[in-house]
């Protein structure tokens, strides 16, 4: 295989880690500096090893490496995924399907490419911190899209055995933030601190002796329980705006808050207390309206002041004890088989990963774009042309002209793939968005559509918001459309922004849109309280005072019925 | 009738009734440190910590605990001072010490154990600025050579407070008194606290308490004789006031105290400003609660302030000198509010910023009374008590910068929060319009579905409200009790009306407070009607087996200690063989105001009619032979031991009211078997205790 630009970014290294079973359990490791570089094109097959395909779970894989390498990779993930369930349960985890193209790392970049030079000396530095460190690094990147996940991974096939893969905190944060009803930021910060804690070498799910601030700090709190500390209260714990006002961004109280939400899901997972249960009902609950001390109480039996005390006392033992978490039915692994791929698969895959890097390239190295584009468009449209039709094919031709800005090209496959039922939202959304700015095209903006005008924008939207995941986006697109009808909102559409109103209150992106098309239903009463919930994840000021301004709109007495 | 309490209650008692860490607790100026005292291996120590560095502490071995008559255990020694003068330099002093036996040759008077001790922040530098040897006084024109060879008074103390301006200082004065025809004066000194050099200021005989400005210039006299029926103010100085005057206006002449007025409207003075022309009043007149307004004695103008509680009084009924309500912003010289008196301070904030400060803090602590004690010089620090719910307390520093609260310490550590027992405030208006308020205690685990309850009135008279934070009531819940303490009628510190409220049927008021205040829980919780006990203390202790009297449909047994069974008695004058003129005043104040209901104390005696007390009763008695509260329990215990099956009479020393834990786990021992008796079934084997659902 000739690799054209074998480029990782430092940053992802932590993204799939590779942990070594012995070895005493190391600190955190301080945070290097970040070296963003592009990402890698996977160049032709011609010459290389032949590559093969696993589907496990939905989730499909394409390596280049040994068939036992690549069995051992994907029983590890799904045993990473295992230990994630244990501290995360699946309905608190979006479920995005994932596409991992894996390389064996023989086949890294040459040396005479200075910036892969770079990326293999931070690889080995990486891989390397010090001559105690247990902690290997896989060279990988992942990128996020609407509805997919990509990873790209070099694997050592010398060093596969005895290696345990872990969940990387930007992957799981994705994982969460994709998750409807959104998660409130507090918890997803929580878990991300809680599962960085889980220590991959034990035998059952365990979390490592908790890091509070520092590591001198917990030391200091686990030999002197009494040492003076400061916890937020719960209740600007669990507020979004805790950090907002003037005077409340002082390093110490951002760092505390942090550290504090971990300590509480950790509190909450720990046995002991008994609280797990009432944890994920509360999560549950606070995942779809405001936290309030009563709903705390609710769940709880007690107030945030004594939830504040419990954290307090229970720090002196979190800093000093790994917690063992009880462990869950171990469901036996999923059967991996492994077989040749085929050209439209290989091509398929690949093209899906190098589709995902336009994005990212376009965002960081712009002067690099259009080598991504031509790559992924000759990757994707080799089978195409061979007379592959395949649905998921054609999504990913599509979503690419979209993303090399040709939208026009890219709306046909999207209309293809979407005639054939493919079950990826993107897919109907963008039809939809392409379908709305055409009909806007050069309007007034006061201009309101029938419902024959704006049916061709709201159907495709029908149709994604019954496909997992749920898109912001699709129901932000629906909100406008029906804004801008002159007729009422079907009920079928009227009820899916009420639930919306549910999933997306946390995303001042949509919320607004969601509670103007809802008050325009004369659904005044939901949009008031997503408005009423909305307003705290609003960042800026101007932002507020628009809720606020629709707000106090919608408590003025409804117009009588002509 | 005893039931051997095992190892852990035993422990559980011992770790509720240890004194708790920090009872005081100061912040130095600049916020850098905290010093507060602790109780270990029979010492009082104080600590003082860096908060910067929390690792170094300075520990300094202050007292030993104290001897207690008739008791194993030691009473806890405790400090009568604790404060910072300037950020390097802190002062405290152990509670004064009288020592009769040790009386020094020649000396008149105990001797008095009252050091007064500086210390730099380090721990260095320690020095004793004052102690009870100068406090000794050579009366002027009376022989030195009288009868045994007296030449000199010794005389009690009481530390007043820095001067204004002038954290180098610190104001104290030796207590006057009269013996016999010799007036002993009353004498003001001030102190330098870094080199322990001592002034004295001015001398005065003064029959009663004094108020000082804080020049510390002696301007103000309580005079309270125990031969007179009144109590007065008398306000001296450059700007002399009659508290008669008419520009006082509704305030004119009600700063005379009588027995007629003492529990009504009236007026008292609390103290001065650092501005030495105004004077601080707390006043009832003309309306419920006790606010606090002030006089220019210069102007003859009363100003604008005004700090009022719609609820709460500011000022207790008893004034002290110093005052503890009046809070000032020492650095500024100026008030920042006032703090109610009782158990549970309410601050009111003339201070905006502190004003702000307190709003904020009580949004972080929800279900939680937050009191700040002190602040830095630059407002950058706050140091706070947090206190309710299960919690006896935590202190915190509130570092307003980084608006972050550090929890410096808990006032119990030894005591896991989630082992004790919920306590929830509670208030509500009865169908006769009286507001209630109290606090219920939950059991974690009881025997009986649905608990049992018992009913706590509030202790003594004038009542004091209950504390959020009881230790008792914890050792009640782990009985498997539902604990209700209720601030019936009569109880103070709620206004003059919740006071008066008592008239309307001495007995009967608090007792119909106590109906409406179960019938209120039993709509909210489940509660084993049948089973529904009574406890008080002193008056509360009457209350509780009168409460058995009147209603035994309603409740089955009681507890009452020190009760006073028969009022009349209580109330009356001890036996005086001299025929003395001394007038008792608050035992006179206590009658007149229980007559005002029109009420006969000997008909409301639980003696009188005690056919009709049929329950049993728990009885504990401080032994004191002659006492009439005594008198009274040994005539109902004979009772009981015939009419009432499962009574119980349990003696005790001042240990029991002191709260020793050994004395206290000897009567819960008890009093768990009484309980067992006479609200489980005790014909059932009491089992293993079982979890609520």
């Amino acid at each position: 295989m000739k690799r054209a630009a074998g480029f990782l970014r430092i940053a992802s290294f932590a993204g799939v880690a590779l942990l070594a079973r012995a070895a005493e359990p190391e600190p955190t490791p301080a945070p290097e500096p970040i070296v963003r570089l592009p990402p890698m094109i996977v160049s032709d097959t011609a010459g290389g090893a032949k590559w093969l395909y696993a589907s496990v779970r939905g989730d499909e894989y394409l390596s280049r490496c040994s068939r036992s390498t690549t069995v051992a990779f994907v029983a590890s993930w799904s045993r990473a995924l295992e230990r994630l369930h244990a501290v995360v349960p699946d309905a608190f985890l979006a479920d995005i399907p994932s596409v991992t193209v894996l390389n064996d790392s023989t086949t890294k970049p040459k040396a005479d490419d200075q910036v892969a030079r770079e990326v293999l000396r931070l690889d080995n530095a990486m891989a390397q911190p010090n001559s105690r460190s247990a902690v290997g690094f896989l060279p990988n990147l992942e990128l996020d899209g609407r509805d997919l996940s990509a990873w790209f991974a070099y694997i050592d096939e010398g060093m596969s055995d005895s290696r345990e893969l872990a969940i990387s905190p930007p992957y799981l944060r994705f994982l969460l933030e994709r998750r409807t009803p959104m998660l409130p930021p507090w918890l997803v910060e929580g878990l991300l601190v809680v599962n960085a804690q889980v220590d991959v070498r034990a035998e059952a799910v365990t979390l490592r002796p908790f890091i509070w601030l520092s590591s001198a700090e917990s030391s200091a709190i686990a030999r002197n329980p009494a040492r003076p500390r400061a916890l937020l209260p719960a209740g600007e714990m669990f507020a979004p705006d805790a950090l907002r006002a003037e005077g409340d961004h002082h390093p110490q109280r951002v760092q505390t808050l942090r550290t504090q939400v971990g300590l509480f899901v950790r509190w909450a997972l720990d046995p002991r207390h008994q609280a797990r249960e009432a944890f994920w009902a509360f999560a549950q609950r606070a995942s779809a309206e405001r936290v309030t001390e009563e709903l705390f109480i609710k769940n709880f039996g007690f107030g945030f002041s004594d939830l504040r005390d419990r954290l307090s006392d229970y720090l002196p033992l979190a800093v000093k004890e790994p917690l063992h978490l009880e462990p869950r039915a171990r469901t036996k692994g999923p059967r991996i088989e492994t077989r040749d791929a085929t050209p439209a698969e290989i091509s398929r895959l690949r093209g899906t990963w190098e589709r995902l890097e336009i994005a990212h390239v376009q965002k960081f190295y712009p002067e690099y774009a259009a080598r991504y584009i031509a790559q992924a468009r000759r990757t994707l449209r080799r089978p195409y042309e061979e007379g592959d039709k395949d649905p998921r094919l054609l999504v990913e031709l599509g979503l690419c002209e979209i993303d090399a800005g040709n939208s026009a090209a890219g709306l046909p496959f999207l209309e293809a793939a979407t005639a054939a039922a493919v079950p990826r939202p993107s897919a109907y959304y963008e039809v939809a968005r392409l379908r709305f700015l055409e009909l806007m095209r050069d309007q007034s903006p006061n201009r309101l559509c029938s419902a024959a005008e704006i049916a061709p924008v709201v159907e495709p939207l029908r149709r994604a918001i019954k496909l997992p995941p749920q898109l912001p986006e699709v129901f932000g697109l629906l909100a406008d459309t029906w804004i801008r009808a002159r007729e009422s909102a079907p009920a079928e559409d009227v009820e899916a922004l009420a639930r919306a109103a549910h999933y997306f209150a946390m995303n001042p992106a949509v919320s607004y849109r969601i509670a103007l098309a809802l008050a325009r239903s004369g659904r005044r009463a939901e949009a008031t309280e997503l408005l009423a919930h909305g307003i705290d994840y609003v960042a800026d000021d101007a932002g507020r005072i628009r809720y606020a301004q629709l707000q106090a709109a919608l408590t003025k007495p409804e117009p009588a019925p002509r | 009738m005893t039931t051997a309490l095992d190892a852990a209650t035993r422990e559980q008692i011992a770790a509720l009734f240890r004194p708790f860490l920090a009872e005081q607790v100061t912040l130095s100026p600049d916020g850098r440190h905290v010093a507060y005292t602790e109780h270990a291996r029979g010492e009082l120590l104080v600590i003082i910590m860096k908060l910067e560095a929390p690792y170094s502490k300075v520990t300094l071995a202050v007292d030993d605990d104290h001897e207690l008559a008739f008791s194993k255990e030691k009473q806890h020694a405790r400090l009568r001072f604790l404060r910072w003068a300037t950020p390097n330099r802190l002062v405290f002093a152990p509670a004064e010490e009288k020592i009769p036996v040790k009386r020094p040759r020649g000396v008149f008077g105990p001797k008095y154990l009252a050091p007064i001790l500086g210390v730099d922040a380090d721990g260095k530098n320690p020095g004793k600025l004052i102690d009870g040897e100068d406090y000794l006084v050579t009366v002027a024109g009376v022989p030195t050579d009288l009868d045994d060879g007296i030449h000199q008074y010794s005389r009690a103390s009481e530390i007043v407070g820095f001067p204004a301006g002038d954290r180098d200082h610190l104001l104290v004065r030796a207590l006057g008194y009269q013996t016999g025809p010799t007036m002993i004066p009353t004498t003001a000194f001030k102190i330098n606290v870094q080199t322990c050099k001592k002034a004295e200021l001015e001398s005065e005989p003064i029959l009663g308490a004094a108020g000082y400005d804080q020049q510390g210039k002696l301007r103000l006299s309580y005079l309270h004789s125990s031969h007179s029926p009144e109590r007065s103010f008398l306000l001296q100085g450059a700007t002399p006031l009659k508290f008669s005057e008419s520009w006082l206006g509704p305030l004119a002449g009600r700063f005379t105290i009588t027995p007629q007025n003492y529990f009504g409207e009236r007026a008292i003075p609390l103290g001065f400003d650092a501005d030495p022309n105004v004077l601080y009043v707390a006043s009832n007149v003309g309306r419920d609660t006790f606010g606090v307004y002030a006089l220019n004695l210069k102007t003859r103008q009363r100003t604008d302030l005004a700090l009022e509680h719609p609820h709460v009084d500011l000022a207790p009924l008893e004034p002290g000198y110093p005052d503890a309500q009046l809070v000032f912003d020492e650095f500024r010289g100026q008030l920042a509010g006032v703090r109610s008196p009782g158990p549970e301070p309410v601050g009111v904030w003339h201070d905006p910023e502190i004003a702000a400060a307190q709003r904020a803090l009580d949004k972080k602590f929800p279900r939680r009374t937050v009191e700040i004690l002190e602040w830095s010089e630059a407002r950058t620090a706050f140091l706070l008590c947090v206190t309710g719910g299960t919690e006896p307390g935590r202190y915190f520093v509130w570092q307003r910068p980084e608006n972050l609260p550090v929890e410096v310490m808990r006032r119990a550590p030894w005591l896991e929060v989630a082992a004790l027992h919920a306590t929830e405030s509670f208030a509500f208006d009865t169908a006769g319009g009286q507001h209630l308020t109290g606090y219920v205690t939950l059991p974690r685990v009881s025997r009986l579905k649905p608990p049992p309850v018992v009913l706590c009135f509030a202790n003594g008279f004038p009542a004091t409200p209950h504390a959020e934070f009881d230790r008792e009531a914890q050792v009640l819940a782990s009985m498997g009790l539902i604990v209700v303490r209720l601030n019936h009628r009569g109880v103070g510190g709620f206004g003059l009306k919740h006071r008066a409220g008592l008239v309307a049927g001495i007995d009967r008021a608090p007792i119909d407070d106590a109906l409406a205040t179960i019938e209120w829980l039993a709509a909210r919780q489940p509660i084993d009607r049948k089973r529904i006990a009574t406890m008080g203390n002193g008056f509360g202790g009457y209350l509780a087996v009168r409460a058995l009297q009147l209603q035994p449909e309603i409740f089955r047994c009681g507890v009452a200690f020190d009760a006073p069974l028969n009022p009349n008695l209580w109330l009356q004058p001890p036996v005086d063989v001299d025929a003395s003129d001394t007038f008792d005043f608050m035992r006179e104040t206590t009658r007149l105001f229980l007559e005002r209901s029109g009420a006969n104390l000997s008909a409301i005696s639980v003696l009188a009619d005690l056919k009709t007390l049929t329950h049993p009763v728990f009885q504990i008695v401080t032994i004191a032979p002659g006492d009439p509260i005594e008198i009274a329990n040994r005539q109902l215990r004979g009772h009981l031991q015939r009419d009432a099956e499962g009574s119980d009479y349990v003696e005790v020393n001042a240990d029991y009211a002191t709260g020793l834990p050994e004395a206290r786990a000897r009567v819960y021992e008890q009093l768990e078997a009484f309980f067992n008796l006479n609200l489980d079934d005790y014909k059932v084997k009491i089992g293993p205790t079982k979890e609520i659902k």
